[in-house]
């Protein structure tokens, strides 16, 4: 029994050494961060995208419907929405890749069509989760805005929406986090990310236990750090909220 | 100033208003009073067109704003609304409250007049003032409003912070800094612990001495007695009297009016 327990240890200790031979003699580690830097870019442009995306079409959404154009817009964004929620990431990252663009001709990167998927994708989430956050505020700061002879938009973007985003703050982070986690499906497309990085890491040696365990470390270090940080953001807010 | 014709709202199938016929004057004090359900907070909040009239037109300055067409963004600047829940903006202080519509509109002004100029139209040279000019005047305007009411050392505070009776009456004094024509009360009091109700009611009394239009809607009958030029009784969407405190608090008419002072008086 301990026997068997040495082996395993020996073994292990080994295949570290492998891994941390391929990392730092081959250079491993510039693929580690060019994917590090790929998935930061991917999920923080993707974010950023989506919030905007996301807070036009909860905007439309709550828009009251009186006019041609913003039902015309709410129908575009409900198809929108469905189409980005209804399908898998990876299926609408292959469609932009090798579909869409090579049909209007357009050569684009595929780190760069990554970041446009992400955003638009969670552009539908985020529209959801904006409109919850849009409609938990309440109704009379709307009223007090319009009845002080503001516009319906210039009320939505200086009263409702930062009161919004307040409340949605928690929220947001999940997604944030999900983006994170999500960008590993980018090298359907070929883009490096931590994951391609660490899977070359383990083809080129034959072992692959420890990148993918390192892959799973690092992933979730970088979590953690997020959650950290929303948790700050949380409460800075809140502080402004009561003070005073 | 206000003229109301023929007015009717109807919510699915409950009709709250129908047929209202009523003109506001200037310098009048109105108060409108009726059992809840009768329509006089939707009759108010139709005035500023918070509620889409159904039917029927809602002259301002003889401008009919109950017309989709009409930008009524303009007119509302001109319509001073207070609620009942104040609904100050959570996100702003006191100050920021009172000054951001000002500023808002100053600032449309200002790029609106600069734009005529560039293109060579008429303008009004007022109208241009710098970001700077525009920030100092809404302050200045706010500051001074807020001491009217004794508020002045809360202009930085969130309202959150403050009591219901300050709220309100930085709600008043939010609207006032708009330099409104008509003032719109929707039961200012209602909402107020009873010790609060006195502080707001008397920035309402002084208000009222300095002329300025007033509707109101409250349950307060003691200030309707006191300070009213006017008072409106509906029930069932239909002003049934119409005249002054006297008259309709010592020699009620209508059956329903009856009833309804036996009740709460």
């Amino acid at each position: 029994m301990f026997y068997v327990k040495v082996i395993c240890m020996g073994n292990f200790g080994r295949k570290i050494e492998i891994f941390l031979e391929y990392m730092i003699a081959n250079n491993g580690y510039k693929m580690v961060l060019e994917g590090l830097k790929n998935t930061a870019i991917i999920a923080v442009l993707g974010l950023f995208i989506g919030i905007v995306i996301g807070t036009l079409i909860a905007a439309v959404r709550v828009s009251p419907k009186y006019k041609f154009i913003v039902r015309f817009l709410n129908a575009v964004c409900s198809i929108y929405v469905s189409f980005f929620r209804g399908t898998p990431i990876v299926v609408q990252l292959l469609l932009f890749y090798y579909v869409l663009f090579p049909l209007i001709g357009m050569n684009i990167t595929s780190v760069n069509v990554s970041v446009l998927v992400f955003g638009l994708n969670s552009g539908a989430y985020i529209s959801e989760i904006m409109r919850g956050g849009i409609l938990s505020v309440d109704r009379g700061q709307m009223e007090g805005g319009r009845a002080m002879g503001l516009s319906f938009s210039a009320t939505m973007m200086k009263i409702v929406i930062p009161q919004a985003i307040k409340n949605i703050i928690p929220t947001m982070g999940n997604e944030f986090i999900a983006l994170i986690k999500e960008t590993s499906v980018v090298s359907f497309v070929g883009a490096t990310d931590l994951y391609k990085a660490f899977n070359t890491a383990g083809t080129n040696s034959y072992e692959f236990m420890v990148p993918y365990l390192a892959m799973a470390v690092i992933y979730i270090i970088m979590v953690l750090l997020i959650s950290l940080l929303i948790k700050i953001i949380e409460r800075r807010l809140r502080k402004s909220d009561k003070s005073l | 100033m206000i003229r109301v014709c023929n007015l009717r709202k109807v919510f699915d199938e409950n009709v709250v208003l129908d047929g209202i016929n009523l003109e506001i004057n200037k310098g009048e004090i109105v108060v409108i009073l009726g059992p809840s359900g009768s329509g006089k907070s939707t009759l108010l909040r139709c005035l500023n067109c918070m509620e889409d009239p159904t039917s029927g037109n809602i002259f301002f300055h003889d401008v009919d704003i109950a017309d989709m067409k009409v930008d009524i963004n303009v007119h509302r600047q001109k319509i001073g609304m207070v609620f009942q829940h104040f609904n100050l903006f959570k996100n702003k202080t006191v100050l920021q409250n009172m000054t951001l519509a000002p500023v808002y509109v100053a600032k449309k002004k200002a790029r609106k007049a600069r734009l005529r100029k560039l293109f060579g139209k008429s303008y009004n040279a007022e109208d241009i003032r710098s970001l700077k000019e525009i920030n100092a005047a809404a302050k200045e305007t706010a500051i001074e409003l807020l001491s009217r009411v004794g508020l002045q050392e809360k202009a930085d505070v969130y309202p959150s912070t403050l009591s219901g009776g300050q709220q309100q009456r930085v709600a008043i004094v939010r609207a006032l800094c708009m330099k409104p024509d008509v003032m719109l009360f929707d039961e200012p009091t209602s909402a107020l612990d009873p010790e609060m109700v006195g502080e707001v009611l008397d920035v309402m009394r002084s208000l009222a001495q300095e002329g300025m239009t007033m509707v109101v809607v409250t349950h307060e009958m003691g200030f309707a007695r006191e300070v009213a030029s006017r008072v409106l009784f509906i029930d069932e969407g239909k002003v049934l009297e119409d005249g002054t405190p006297k008259e309709v608090f010592d020699t009620p008419k209508h059956p329903r009016l009856q009833q309804f002072l036996q009740k709460i008086l």
